[in-house]
């Protein structure tokens, strides 16, 4: 693997290396880098002067740790039952021989992705709404006596997100077992492992790269959530973006809302770093 | 190896700073836009239908200058920071803004004055129409609304007081979450029994007290209209405090609710001009265009809220003329909550009461 590696950088020098990206470089500096730099001396500013004052409102007032923590929390719900629920649907899918119905499959997983997230939270709403399918399924079933109160609570906030963010566990844990050598695991069931073990001492170590690569983008895009925690839920599901938000678009306290997202920023880059720590990211572009 | 992504990540992002505060030093200022035709902000839907088919279309044809509406959703106040920071007005007129936002606009820098040598025609709006920012275009009422069928004849809620009474008028109820909570804490003041001129400031302490009693039983905490409409509709609110356009809009979708216009107050959505907008002086001539009763009238036929212009409501057919708040009967039931006293420290608080609201709603 390693050899292989080398060889194919060997392929390009530097220069030609670096021409080839530079559109893309081009466009994250201008679009997404200049304006992430330019928030931070933003938030600095109070009353027209260099300030920590933004900083240490958002210390000083509760609501503001209260709604981080409950993010980060929210976030990891979601990412944790993506998990769950993604890592079968992987497996399954990698393991299947027939081209044709594992394309099949895989453009379920990807379908997801033709339709906006407005339509889809949309469509949740229909689902979940007193009135709504789930509660006329079960109250025609007779299992329940009054309808349920899905819509606005945090359940139906992790339901929707789960939705959206599938696929982004989905697919890296998927290309992963896809490439994963079948030899490996012909050898540890021929050298007296049963299926639990071969999988547990074999396949999930192996798969981890993937693992690691869908938990971040799940966790990091769920952290900054707007749309679906706003429509699916109530006040207490109230999320950090909307925050952010309200203080853009509605006081009109840019310095402020900077400092909220700077806040943000630091807490997704310690949380990298954290899982960087304990899983080791560089596997995830060694492999 | 563990660790290492990071510290790859710490080098980049290094290097992608320095180089990026390199190019931040070269600052290319926007050339401001010149235009023959005026561009307003509205709402979107039905509100830009009726301003449209109102205001911008007739004026259009008496002047000869174009009129375009465009959408903003939410973001006007970002909008236009943003236009007057990178100096490319893109917006000549904003519109359906109220006084609390218009008057931090004003504040900032985002809004010009209005030329009353122009805007004459102001005498016969509602108090408070004639800002130094702005002029009324129309009324948002917030009403108390509910169910019939909970609530037949005789048992039928009459205040505010009800709504927070709910051992005596139980079932589930609606209150917006949208910015400027002022007002619903000033509605459960005065289910406490103040008037409206002693609301403000805000007593928080008691104001919170009174809320504890109905946040229990509050199922849908909207933040869209639509979401109350839909509410109302499905029937799993039996009490809300609404807007009246929305209630109104409820009812002719067929909601079985009913609107009590007693303590019920409006708030007054303003046409604004943008600071540099390059048509300046046309923008001035369709602000002095909205106030005419007949235009007026005939924006209300299309979206039912009620004209700043109380002459509208005789160019009205019959039928709808009753259920404006400018009707003669209703006009001395109502008032307008930025006119009761200290309304002023309602708008100078935003950002307090928002930050007490989120920090007792989120728990």
């Amino acid at each position: 693997m390693k050899l292989g590696q080398r060889e194919s950088i060997n392929n390009y020098s530097l220069l030609q290396s670096l021409f080839l990206a530079a559109p893309l470089l081009i466009l994250l500096s201008v679009f997404f880098l200049y304006p992430l730099i330019a928030l931070f001396p933003e938030s600095l500013i109070a009353d027209g002067k260099f300030s920590l004052e933004h900083y240490r409102h958002f210390f000083r007032e509760p609501l503001y740790g209260f709604i981080l923590v409950r993010t980060i929390r929210i976030a990891a719900y979601v990412t944790v039952i993506c998990f769950l629920i993604g890592y079968p649907v992987a497996c399954f899918l990698a393991s299947l021989k027939n081209r044709k119905v594992s394309n099949l499959l895989m453009i379920c997983v990807l379908l997801p992705f033709f339709t906006s997230i407005l339509v889809r939270s949309y469509a949740w709403i229909v689902i979940f709404q007193t009135k709504g399918l789930i509660n006329s399924i079960f109250l025609t079933l007779g299992i329940i006596e009054k309808p349920l109160s899905i819509l606005y609570t945090e359940m139906a906030v992790i339901i929707g997100m789960v939705h959206i963010m599938l696929p982004f566990m989905i697919l890296p844990v998927y290309s992963v077992l896809k490439n994963l050598d079948r030899n490996l695991l012909r050898a540890a069931r021929n050298l007296g492992a049963n299926a639990v073990k071969a999988f547990l001492r074999v396949t999930f170590p192996l798969s981890l790269p993937g693992v690691g690569a869908g938990v971040m983008f799940t966790f990091i895009l769920s952290l900054g959530f707007f749309i679906t925690p706003a429509l699916l839920g109530g006040p207490k599901t109230l999320m950090i973006s909307t925050l952010i938000e309200q203080q853009i678009n509605r006081l009109m306290n840019w310095e402020f809302a900077s400092a909220i997202s700077v806040i943000l920023l630091i807490t997704t880059v310690i949380v990298v770093a954290v899982f960087d720590r304990i899983v080791g990211l560089d596997k995830i572009y060694k492999e | 190896m563990k660790g290492k992504f990071f510290r790859l990540f710490l080098v980049n992002a290094l290097i992608g700073f320095f180089v990026l505060s390199l190019i931040s030093l070269v600052n290319v200022p926007m050339a401001g836009a010149e235009r023959d035709h005026l561009v307003v902000q509205t709402w979107g839907g039905k509100l830009a239908e009726a301003q449209e088919k109102a205001f911008f279309k007739p004026f259009s044809e008496m002047t000869g200058i174009k009129v375009i509406g465009v959408e903003a959703g939410t973001s006007v106040g970002g909008k236009l920071a943003a236009m007057q920071r990178s100096k490319n007005i893109e917006w000549d007129i904003i519109t359906a803004d109220y006084e609390s936002y218009n008057t931090k606009y004003y504040n900032k820098g985002f809004l010009e004055e209005v030329d009353y040598n122009v805007v004459t025609n102001t005498g016969d709006l509602v108090p408070g129409s004639k800002k130094v920012w702005g002029v009324a275009q129309y009324l948002e009422g917030v009403c108390l609304v509910y169910n019939t069928k909970s609530f037949p004849e005789g048992k039928q809620p009459k205040s505010y007081k009800d709504f927070f009474d709910v051992k005596n008028v139980p079932g589930p109820r609606a209150m917006h979450n949208w910015g400027g909570p002022s007002d619903n804490l000033s509605i459960a003041l005065m289910a406490d029994g103040l008037s409206p001129d002693d609301c403000l400031p805000i007593d928080f302490k008691r104001a919170f007290e009174i809320m504890n009693r109905v946040k229990p039983h509050i199922k849908v905490w909207y933040t869209s209209g639509a979401q109350l409409v839909q509410a109302l509709l499905d029937e799993e609110v039996v009490m809300a405090i609404s807007t009246d356009g929305r209630a109104k809009s409820a009812i002719s979708m067929g909601a079985p609710i009913n609107i009590e216009w007693n303590q019920s107050f409006y708030y007054l959505a303003y046409n604004c001009v943008v600071k540099n907008s390059p048509m300046k002086d046309a923008a001035m001539k369709l602000l002095k265009f909205c106030n005419r009763p007949e235009q007026q009238a005939i924006f209300t036929q299309v979206i039912g809220y009620t004209g700043s212009n109380p002459k509208a409501v005789q160019y009205l057919p019959a039928e709808l003329q009753k259920s404006q708040s400018t009707h003669p009967d209703n006009i001395n039931k109502v008032f307008n909550f930025m006119t009761i006293k200290n309304a002023q420290w309602a708008i100078d608080n935003v950002e307090t009461v928002d930050e007490k609201w989120n920090s007792w709603i989120a728990k």
